[in-house]
């Protein structure tokens, strides 16, 4: 067990109701398997590592959406919303305080986790959408639809409602060179100057800029492409097809030097599995996880192109793969401790997102913060006595203060009265003396007077 | 007498510190018999018990003979001062002296010997704080070692019981010292001890949150006493809810705070502001169907007074409620509360929105005398409002601020135009900082403008940018500048000018204060940081040119020492030291942001600092150390894949050549310039270095023919370019890329299909031909069609992944690298790149007034 890293965990989902399952990445045994879950694709996300949620398969005709929370401690579904129509992707930011939710109808509705607060909602795309994104920051969000187009909104903006009104168009930037549904978008590093990769249908990835708004590179695959994840250096970047590989695609590496029959892919990792419908990647150990659609989760070393792991997830095809930092409530030793630390804390699931804005509070007039020190160390704590001290001792060296006078005279006193008693006692001594004295010399003067 | 055991070895002898103990019993501690004549004797002592750790007794050592002295000493020592501390002969100054090295000790002692005795120590100690007659030394000292000692018992996880009993005890005397009329060091000694019990033992405190709350409130509202004491007090005020630890007693004393503020704001602001605000405050805070208290802590929200003297103090007190609500909001607190986020905004919005005009609806009864007052106040009012209030919220609230984060965007930037004293600018640039890094890439959009607006007119070097030495000139050139900016100022702000003077003066006779240069400095740093490379277009090359003068100017007459400063009175004083610093900070931001052409003013910048890391021990040097390395990265590019992948192969013979190759890779790395760079020598098998498999390929590429050549031609055609061609042409680098960027889209457009594209790419290179009579002709032609393919991918890298493309590092590393191949190259394209220079020109003017290619207008929405 390398103790060093944090553990990471995987979490799985398919579009069958095979549940969420939970799996210790580095040991490979399996947590608590989240029941009654059949997400599509981008549909289960886990918010700020707080719950799970996951948007839900319907039936065409449901005239509402379904929206289901797990805590990570009970396999059963804990809170269930019912937005206003079905709900595909899903996605929290990385705090996990907003949670953003693509319709059908191409609209995007925008929740506020805390309270389940539907901030806003905005027509977003002509056809349904189909993922959501976040860039590295939050503060913008890119999504794809089924009608080929990708958009980048400026979350400021979707909340500026004086700038909405000027404005022709809410998104910063829209995509439209896809002929076909778009299957997946992922954001690179880099703040403003990050790319953003898009895949489609019409078997293309693009390399999008995000700062100058241009597409950089076109690359064709040999089959539809239905996930990509980056290389977290961004030197490649892999994506599963329907034709059961993983095509790796040129970046930043070099691909003039390998011989190729398709541009910029320079390799690729087969398992001869069917369609690979979703993947993941793992900094922490330097592994690409796949989905398939056999229902297995596969783990690979890149480097070497060999599968370390597999998981078996279920019957149907896996759809949704995560890889997270384990949450502190997993662990089942502290199970029970975290159930009833938890009311406390305010860790319990957070009320059902509404189905509409509620025009009563249409500003938001407050937020729902946790303020809990992040780091609670009780060694910060610093004494401060010498400090005090030292501003008395200075205070009493200037002897200016009414204070330091105030103890002079105190110390005064006491020595007063110390030399008072000292006077008593003299004069006692004395008034001894004396009368010793006079009683010899009277005595003295018996004896004489005696004689 | 000297036996073998009382020799000393060295200062780290154990032996040693038992001796040492008595001789400070013997000689220094004070007794009935030694005097203390000298309170300065008592720091000796203290220094020297901390710094040879005279109490720590350890539990186990070899020696146990030694432990037994130390331990016997240590007795004697704590028996020492608990005499010193008891007697009632003891003259006031030994028993402040005993509590005060009783409160060392409880720092000091370890941990078996505190936790047997705190209790007798703390019972010792109190009696002090209770008895009327003592003198306010013994009674501070007496407090601030009783609050180290509860402190240190908080450390203990297995007696909280015990302390929460103990620290009960002492509630009613402190709150007693409160309510007393007690002086102010007293008070301080006494507040600080309840901050610690709070925070500690919040339980204990329980029972007595009213009266508590009661005698800290009417503290600050009797607005008498220094502002550090009122601080504190008002720290402590924000930390009382936690001794309850629900949402409902953090919810209820946050809008007790902002309504008491609102209802002095509205009494003080009359005739200044609209008189809406209070009840908008009001609609804001209190629940709908119930009505706002008449009063709180005995104090009326809304009375009129006209006398001077109460509302300086309300001001006071203003300040001091504001200060604890921004502490509330970034304390830590047990449970999650609802923040009054909007009401919090509205409060800034409105102290910041009033600068002492009359409001046109005012009729004349206000007199000036009193809007001479208010005008004088405001500025402390303003700093207030804005640099706590603005700040903690954004800190505590995060990304949940995202709903009103447009709002205080326009706040910001109203506040931008208005503002004009520098302490106040200063606050405003620190909060645009935190907005850019808190909201990252979003806001940056937002800002941008008025940042760099402002901290040009801040920063202006033709200005006062010789003013670092107090140049006579810079302030002739100031008023043509100055009437610049009034001009542009909207006609509010003219009045302002004449209504309060002081603020005016402020900025019209003196050059901007370093202080605010720094802070613009900053501000700039920050954008370039988070937003440089989103649609900067219109501000980059401004700021950069900017930033390049004045890192030159300021470090023009050598490097300021920090020393000077140790000569200053105050330490915070920021000097031109810090000015360089900022402008050096600035200067790295700026070439290491992402933009569209290479950093122009590389060059010198490196010179600078190059220059800077000479000063060896300055915070200069420290830092231009890292700017070079920082940098050493935009020199040679390079992208390294995590995995590896491509040569596991070679993973062992890496292995094992690793020293070899680190040198030569550094060495070359040192001296990138020079001639030697196709003399590779060893360490060819590093293939992992994408940089120096670069430059080893350089040589390569400009033996092989055709295909990977030509790429290099491009690219110098790119750099050609702005040499022979560009006459009119602003940013030469742009030439060089938009035809490159221009073939890309055609590419794109032309469909999907790669392979199909062969024919079509053809057309388009003809295209380009035929407005150029170009140079590739002959490549295209004579090759297949995979490269030519590999030239469109090539162009579009070109244009965007530049400075992470390897290849590109490759062929700039022949440019540089004058090889023998190239040369002859070199002949046929510069003259053919001069006619591509200025058609291209013209087709980059075009381009460049639109900064967003044509691509993103393309847009079903719009209608």
């Amino acid at each position: 067990m390398n103790t060093k890293m944090e553990e990471e965990i995987v979490i799985a989902s398919s579009s069958i109701d095979g549940g969420i399952g939970c799996w210790d990445l580095q040991t490979g045994t399996e947590h608590l398997r989240y029941k009654s879950c059949a997400s599509p694709p981008h549909g289960l996300i886990s918010v700020g590592r707080r719950f799970l949620a996951s948007s839900q398969l319907q039936d065409p005709k449901a005239s509402s959406g379904a929206i289901l929370y797990w805590s990570w401690s009970r396999p059963q579904v804990e809170v269930k919303c019912f937005p206003e129509e079905p709900i595909k992707p899903l996605v929290a930011n990385s705090e996990g305080t907003y949670l953003v939710g693509g319709g059908l109808s191409g609209n995007i509705y925008f929740w506020e986790v805390a309270t389940g607060r539907l901030l806003k909602k905005w027509r977003a795309h002509y056809r349904a959408v189909t993922c959501l994104v976040f860039t590295e920051d939050d503060s913008l969000l890119v999504s794809g639809s089924e009608d080929g187009s990708v958009r980048v909104w400026p979350l400021l903006m979707i909340f500026d409602d004086y700038q909405m009104e000027q404005a022709s168009q809410l998104y910063e930037h829209s995509f439209q060179e896809h002929t076909l549904r778009v299957t997946d978008i992922v954001t690179g590093y880099g703040g403003g100057n990050a790319i953003i990769i898009s895949a489609s249908e019409d078997r293309t990835c693009k390399v999008w800029s995000l700062s100058k708004g241009i597409l950089l590179r076109n690359i064709v695959f040999p089959s539809i492409i239905d996930s990509i994840t980056l290389d977290p250096g961004e030197h490649v970047f892999y994506a599963g097809g329907r034709d059961g590989k993983i095509h790796i695609a040129a970046l930043g590496a070099d691909s003039s030097s390998i011989k190729s029959h398709w541009l910029h892919i320079i390799g690729s990792l087969s398992s001869h599995s069917k369609n690979v419908t979703c993947l993941a990647y793992s900094t922490n150990g330097n592994v690409l996880l796949s989905g398939s659609e056999d229902g297995m989760i596969r783990v690979w070393d890149p480097k070497t192109h060999n599968i370390v792991r597999v998981f078996k997830h279920a019957k149907g095809p896996v759809n949704n793969i995560h890889v997270l930092k384990r949450p502190a409530y997993l662990n089942p030793r502290m199970l029970s401790n975290v159930q009833a630390s938890s009311r406390r804390h305010g860790l319990s699931l957070p009320p059902p997102l509404s189905k509409y804005i509620n025009t009563m509070d249409e500003k938001v007039i407050s937020a729902v913060v946790n303020l809990q020190a992040t780091c609670n160390n009780p060694l910060d704590a610093s004494s401060i006595s010498s400090q005090v001290i030292n501003c008395q001792i200075k205070e009493l060296q200037q002897q200016g203060s009414a204070a330091a006078a105030e103890m002079e005279v105190e110390k005064l006193k006491l020595d007063c009265t110390q030399s008072m008693q000292m006077l008593q006692r003299w004069k006692k001594t004395y008034d001894n003396l004396r009368e010793f004295c006079v009683d010899e010399l009277l005595e003295g003067g018996n004896v004489k007077s005696a004689n | 007498m000297a036996t073998s055991e009382m020799v000393i070895k060295d200062m780290y002898d154990v032996g040693l510190k038992p001796r040492m103990i008595r001789t400070l019993l013997k000689e220094d501690v004070p007794d009935d018999k030694i005097p203390f004549d000298s309170p300065s004797k008592l720091s000796c002592i203290i220094s020297c018990i901390q710094s040879h750790k005279l109490l720590s007794e350890p539990s186990i050592t070899d020696n146990n003979k030694q432990i037994e002295r130390w331990k016997s000493s240590v007795n004697d020592w704590v028996a020492r001062l608990l005499s010193l501390i008891s007697k009632t002969t003891t003259t006031p100054d030994k028993c402040w002296a005993g509590i005060c090295l009783l409160g060392v000790t409880c720092q000091e002692c370890n941990a078996d010997r505190f936790l047997g005795s705190y209790a007798a120590w703390f019972d010792k100690m109190l009696t002090h704080i209770q008895s009327r007659g003592d003198s306010q030394f013994v009674k501070v000292a007496a407090c601030t070692s009783i609050s180290d000692l509860i402190t240190r018992l908080a450390g203990f996880p297995n007696v909280k019981k015990e302390g929460t009993s103990l620290a009960g005890k002492v509630i009613q005397p402190v709150l007693k010292l409160l309510n007393e009329d007690s002086s102010e060091a007293v008070l301080e000694g006494a507040i600080h001890l309840l901050c610690t019990v709070i925070s500690s033992f919040p339980a204990t405190l329980q029972r007595h949150h009213e009266s508590v709350e009661a005698a800290i409130t009417s503290k600050i509202f009797s607005g008498k006493f220094s502002v550090n004491l009122m601080k504190k007090l008002a720290h402590c005020l924000a930390l009382l809810p936690e001794s309850k630890g629900d949402e409902d007693s953090w919810i209820s004393a946050m809008r007790k705070v902002l309504l008491l503020v609102n209802g002095y704001l509205t009494e003080i602001f009359t005739g200044l502001e609209e008189e809406t605000k209070w009840d908008e405050a009001v609609r804001l805070l209190v629940p709908p169907g119930e009505v706002p208290p008449p009063s709180l802590w005995g104090q009326k929200l809304l009375e009129d007074t006209s006398d001077k003297e109460r509302k300086r103090s309300k001001l006071c007190s203003i300040s001091m409620f504001i200060l604890s609500c921004c502490e509330m909001l970034t304390n830590s607190y047990p449970v999650q509360v609802s923040v009054p986020v909007r009401s919090l905004l509205a409060l800034v919005e409105r102290v910041l929105m009033v600068n002492g005009s009359l409001s046109p609806t005012t009729s004349s009864f206000v007199i000036l005398a009193e809007q001479e007052f208010i005008c004088s106040e405001l500025p402390v009012l303003h700093s207030y409002a804005f640099g706590t209030s603005c700040f903690q919220s954004l800190k505590g609230i995060r990304s949940q601020l995202l709903p009103h984060a447009a709002y205080i965007v326009r706040l910001v930037k109203e506040y931008f135009k208005r503002c004009e004293l520098p302490e106040l600018r200063i606050k405003v640039y620190s909060i645009t900082k935190l907005l850019l890094m808190s909201m990252g890439i979003g806001i940056a959009i937002y800002l941008a403008q008025e940042v760099v607006n402002c901290s040009l007119h801040d920063l202006n070097p033709i200005v006062d940018g010789t003013s670092f030495h107090a140049n006579a000139k810079s302030e002739l050139l100031l008023p043509p500048f100055h009437r610049k900016r009034k001009h542009g100022a909207t006609g509010s702000l003219e009045q302002l000018h004449d209504r309060i003077g002081l603020e005016v003066e402020a900025s019209k006779n003196r050059p901007t204060a370093i202080s605010v240069k720094i802070a613009a400095l900053g501000a700039l740093e920050t954008l370039l940081t988070v937003g440089g490379g989103l649609r900067s277009e219109s501000w980059r090359s401004k700021v950069d040119n900017l930033l390049i003068t004045i890192a030159t100017e300021s470090c023009k007459e050598g490097w300021v020492s920090d020393e000077s400063k140790t000569f200053l009175p105050n330490e915070s004083t920021l000097t031109c030291s810090d000015l360089q610093l900022a402008a050096l900070h600035a200067l790295l931001a700026s070439l290491l942001s992402p933009s569209r052409v290479r950093p122009p003013h590389l060059a010198p910048a490196l010179e600078i600092f190059r220059r800077g890391r000479q000063e060896i021990g300055t915070k200069v040097s420290e830092f231009c150390a890292y700017a070079l390395l920082a940098l050493e990265v935009l020199i040679h590019p390079r992208a390294l894949p995590l995995a590896d992948f491509p040569s596991a192969s070679s993973f062992n013979e890496v292995n094992h050549r690793f020293p070899e190759n680190i040198y030569s890779v550094a060495q070359k790395h040192s001296n990138p310039f020079s001639s030697g760079v196709q003399d590779t020598g060893h360490g060819l098998s590093d293939s992992d270095d994408d940089l120096y498999k670069s430059w080893l390929d350089s040589s390569k590429e400009t033996e092989s023919p055709v295909g990977e050549s030509m790429d290099t031609e491009r690219v110098q055609q790119g750099e050609n370019i702005p040499v022979a061609g560009s006459s009119g042409a602003k940013s030469p680098w742009r030439n060089g890329h938009s035809p490159a960027a221009a073939s890309a889209d055609i590419e794109i457009r032309r469909g999907d299909e790669t392979m199909v594209d062969s024919q079509q790419l053809q057309e388009s290179m003809e295209q380009h031909q035929e407005s150029s009579k170009g140079a590739s002709i002959p490549t295209v032609t004579g090759d297949p069609n995979v490269t030519t393919v590999v030239l469109t991918s090539f162009a579009s890298k070109d244009d965007a992944l530049n400075s992470r493309d390897t290849e590109m590092a490759s062929l700039q590393a022949v440019v540089a690298g004058e090889s023998d191949g190239l040369a002859t190259k070199d002949g046929n394209t510069t003259t053919l790149s001069a006619q591509k220079g200025t058609t291209f020109a013209i087709e980059d003017d075009n381009q460049s007034t639109d900064s967003v290619p044509d691509i993103v207008d393309v847009d079903p929405d719009s209608d």
